[in-house]
């Protein structure tokens, strides 16, 4: 615990420092001050998360607070090594992109202050047990992300995303602080260990179930949710591409943290709303990557794509719930370590997506899929780190991402032996439709990927794209080794998950529930291995069959066409609308044509978008309803001093009248 | 000796199933055809040759071949062929399958994508496209069965599904009919996809391959024909019955896979391909035939609770 401290410590003088020196240094600070503050911090957590050891520490603060109890146990050891990990790659990369904002008289201070703020408060959140000051930080949390958001606020829609993440991240707030307020009002105390010794017997269900869906929504908020996901795709291409890196690929975990921790605090709540948690789970699974594979932004898509993963990992932690639910310490075990280790996995590949996309942007200076193309001649390093990424996204083998969907696939094959068939229906749907989500995101990745990197650059302008500096490509390609080496270290990876997933399921940690997996991990290890050593293996034996012959070079073929151009590729809408046309239904498009007329039509224009029906059905209609009452309501707020006064004194006599005979 | 009869029948029936497609369907239209061992003087004559390359392609398009083709031999070493016992087998091997598969799938596609051609690019959409499309049903089918079955591998679910009560042969039929299916679409044939039309805009697989040539070309077609060996030997494995012994069960499974083939060639020689637009609802059959299997199995698992 000393270390942890000692790494925040380094952090927030970082904080100072950065705001001291020349603009052109400050990335250069905050990168060399993350990097051993980031390693102090991981270090005990490491160590927590192999031997399964606690550090505790617990100080009184002032009242209205009381005694605030922190505590490093394997479970919050965890999340904190994916924020200190996420930190450090997130300011080297920082650190190179933003060299383009040098100069220009943007507020490069104030982000880098506020991106360690962002760093300390995600890191102090899991170790808090203690449910206001909790509170506080996220609030922090969430401010200090605002900000950041905000970096080019001289453009109105990213200032526009930046006020829409700023209400939701509040909306968030509110759901969570009523739902504290419930709990903390039964047990009388906010330290977690007693909401825990209260309600974990079940006594005050009813409660503790109102307490569990305020809570899961005010989380889910920031996880990105269904149907609560709409910040996403807003405010990650507003971002600086660092920041969305960091926020899609660590800060959204918090929100998965917080349903892991309510689960762990409140036990396993009513089968009804485990139920609806798994189903929402997989809805945003299919909701989230539909969407992704419609976009035309880089970023947009990949915000989207991690409202898919969340998904993902949302059913692992339904099956867990249920399993828990059922009786079943085994199932539990698996769905919490699976939906540990894909977190784990998709703050490692998102991020790298994330640095990849900020690099096209950096040298292109668009987003826009039908502009880009060819990008893996010019930038080779990006490509291939981007590339590793997309095929660890999508949970192929021998990358990591496959192992936590296998373990998750896993946990709903262990479902039998369960009585109930509705549990089977629920297991046997979401294991269909993990699949389903799994091939769509082969689609949607290889879209990304080959409209992006393949191919010739749609546009003029991109050919003059060079490869970004070290500073940027060198934690993708590290992060892209890490996505290789859980690929083929599988049980690392679930040594890691097992002690806080145990903790989670609120078991004594038994050891060898898991060792049902062994096996299969360790064979999928040894296949992971052998995909590695075979395609090097045929790839040699390619080149050696070739070395005397050499390669002719020519066009590509054009079936006949001799004049081709890069606009004839495929763009990416082209590449998804076979799929788009299959999905209709959800996924309605609002096609505009114009011009064609006559014989001989001149100009002509057609431009066609797809909506979110997520968006369109429920959150438009609840921003509209919320507009329309509070407009009946705007005659409180006046603009009148004198009525202000009165609302003043009017509370008081209320409150005085409350207090004497309430 | 189970393995080495597993690797041989590995390298040499991917061949002799390419080539009794082509036999069968030259004999149906009338001529003498190819021999059956064609495919692989073909195979052999593609390894010599040197090879053409496009002026827009990244090493991405390079590697590819060489990784699909590792990814599918490396599926094929999780398939039960031979006295239905498969080289590596372990609890959860199907789902492994089913993504080394779509890894050799995402790499092709992406070398397809490399080469800047539009033809190519519709390839590509169209092969991911039906492939998702692909997937539910395969993973219901294989759920079912390892529920009804209690066991989690390939191996395992086609000796139990066996012993899985009396609707055990109505499972076994329409996961048949669900994994031919699955045979047609991720293996590039008639109806879903014409391996032999003389028109570009037509094709899925064959277009997406068009500018590989020489060893890369050989790769991506021994890597196809494997693929249809492997789904072929999945539906084989399922129809030889457990507990009858190696030989019986070995000649049991090599007949079925030549039936398959014959059945392939046959299919092609009175079909045509259906329009693009169809073949989602072709390809979602899949899903429908997996969700009766469910139903079924949950029935059966009714009783039995």
């Amino acid at each position: 615990m000393n270390l942890f401290f000692i790494g925040i410590a380094i952090y927030l003088l970082t904080a100072v420092l950065s705001i001291m020196v020349k603009e052109s240094r400050k990335g250069l600070v905050t990168a060399c001050g993350t990097l051993p503050g980031g390693i102090a911090v991981l270090i005990p957590c490491i160590k927590s998360l192999l031997t399964g050891e606690a550090y505790p520490l617990s100080f009184m603060a002032n009242y209205p607070i009381g005694q605030v109890r922190l505590l490093l146990d394997p479970f919050a050891a965890f999340f904190v090594m994916v924020i200190a990990a996420g930190s450090i790659f997130c300011s080297i990369y920082g650190s190179g992109y933003m060299k383009q904002y040098h100069g220009k008289g943007k507020a490069v201070s104030a982000h880098f202050f506020f991106l360690i703020c962002l760093f300390v408060a995600m890191l102090l959140l899991p170790v808090i047990r203690n449910a206001i000051v909790f509170l506080i930080v996220w609030e922090i949390m969430s401010l200090s992300s605002f900000f950041l958001v905000i970096f080019e606020s001289e453009k109105k829609e990213v200032f526009d995303a930046g006020i829409f993440y700023l209400i939701m991240m509040h909306v968030s707030v509110i759901l969570l602080t009523a739902g504290f307020l419930v709990l903390i009002r039964i047990a009388g105390s906010a330290d977690f260990a007693d909401l825990q010794n209260v309600f974990q017997s079940g006594a005050y269900r009813t409660v503790s179930d109102t307490a569990f869906i305020l809570l899961a929504a005010g989380f889910g908020i920031k996880a990105g949710f269904l149907p609560l996901h709409s910040w996403l795709p807003e405010a990650h291409p507003a971002a600086p591409s660092h920041v969305s890196g960091l926020m899609s690929g660590v800060m959204i975990k918090l929100g998965i943290f917080g349903i892991m921790l309510m689960i762990m605090v409140l036990g396993v709540p009513s089968l009804w709303v485990c139920y609806s948690f798994t189903a929402l789970a997989v809805l945003s699974a299919l909701a989230g990557i539909f969407c992704a594979s419609a976009q035309d932004d880089i970023k947009r898509a990949l915000a989207y794509s991690s409202v898919e993963n969340i998904g993902i990992i949302g059913i692992g932690i339904g099956v867990a719930m249920l399993g828990m639910a059922y009786k079943s310490p085994v199932t539990a075990m698996m769905g919490f370590s699976g939906a540990l280790i894909h977190l784990l996995n998709h703050s490692l590949f998102k991020g790298l997506l994330f640095y990849g996309a900020g690099a096209v942007y950096m040298q292109t200076h668009t987003r826009n899929l039908n502009f880009l193309g060819g990008l893996f001649k010019q930038m080779p390093k990006t490509g291939t780190a981007f590339l590793l990424g997309s095929l660890a996204i999508c949970g192929l083998p021998p990358f990591n991402g496959f192992i936590g969907k296998f373990i998750i696939y896993y946990s709903m094959l262990n479902c039998k032996g369960i009585n109930g068939e509705s549990l089977l229906i629920a297991a046997i749907s979401s294991f269909a439709l993990l699949a389903f989500v799994g091939a769509v995101s082969v689609l949607c990745f290889t879209r990304l990927f080959s409209t992006v990197f393949m191919g010739a650059a749609r546009d003029k302008h991109i050919e003059s794209a060079v490869e970004v500096p070290v500073a940027m490509t060198l934690p993708m390609l590290v992060m892209a080794a890490l996505c290789v080496a859980g690929g083929v270290l599988p049980l690392f990876l679930l040594r890691i998950a097992e002690f806080p997933a145990a903790i989670i399921t609120g078991g004594k940690n038994v050891p060898g529930i898991t060792a049902e997996f062994h096996d299969p991990l360790f064979v999928i290890a040894m296949i992971s291995a052998g995909l590695i050593l075979l395609t090097a293996l045929l790839f040699a034996l390619r080149v050696k069959l070739l070395r005397r012959q050499p390669a002719a070079v020519s066009g590509t073929w054009g079936c006949g066409y001799d004049n081709p151009t890069s606009r004839i590729q495929y763009t990416g809408a082209s590449f998804s609308m076979p799929f788009i046309d299959v999905i209709k239904p959800v996924m309605q498009r609002e096609e505009t044509a114009a011009g064609v007329k006559g014989l001989f039509p001149l100009n002509a224009i057609f431009s066609f978008r797809i909506k979110d029906v997520f968006e369109t059905v429920i959150i438009r209609p609840l921003g509209q309803g919320t507009v329309f009452l509070l407009t009946r309501l705007s005659w409180i707020q006046d603009g009148n001093m004198q009525h202000y006064l009165f609302y003043g004194i009017v509370f008081l006599i209320l409150s005085l009248i409350w207090v004497i005979f309430g | 000796m189970k393995i080495i009869i597993s690797v041989l029948m590995i390298i040499f029936f991917p061949f002799l199933i390419s080539g009794t497609i082509r036999r069968v369907k030259s004999v149906w239209g009338g001529r003498k055809g190819p021999s059956l061992i064609q495919p692989f003087f073909d195979f052999s004559r593609l390894m010599k040759k040197s090879e053409v390359i496009s002026r827009t392609v990244s090493p991405v398009f390079m590697v590819a071949p060489s990784a699909s083709l590792a990814a599918t031999i490396c599926a094929a070493a999780l398939v039960p062929m031979a006295g239905k016992s498969a080289i590596l087998s372990f609890n959860g091997d199907f789902i492994m399958f089913c993504y080394l598969l779509a890894f050799g799938k995402f790499m092709l596609v992406v070398s397809a994508m490399d080469t800047g051609s539009s033809f190519e690019g519709m390839g590509s959409s169209r092969e991911v496209t039906f492939s998702a499309l692909a997937e539910p049903g395969f993973f219901i089918i294989m759920g079912s069965f390892a529920w009804i079955s209690g066991c989690k591998s390939f191996e395992s679910i086609f000796q139990g599904i066996y012993n899985s009560g009396p609707a055990s042969g109505l499972l076994i039929l329409l996961s048949i009919i669900g994994l031919f299916i699955m045979l047609l679409t991720e293996g590039g044939r008639l109806p879903v996809d014409d391996p032999e039309t003389h028109l570009e805009l037509t094709m899925i697989h064959e277009v997406m391959v068009l500018d590989n040539s020489g060893p890369d070309l050989g790769f991506i077609m021994y890597g196809a024909a494997l693929k249809v060996f492997l789904i072929a030997s999945l539906i084989a494995s399922l129809v030889t019955p457990a507990g009858i012994g190696f030989v019986p069960g070995l000649i049991i499974f090599g007949v079925f896979v030549g039936v398959e083939a014959v059945f392939i060639g046959f299919l092609e020689s009175v079909m045509a391909r259906m329009r693009m637009t169809h073949i989602p609802q072709f390809v979602f059959m899949i899903t429908a035939l997996a969700i009766i299997i469910f139903f079924i199995v949950m029935m059966e698992l009714g009783k039995a609770l």
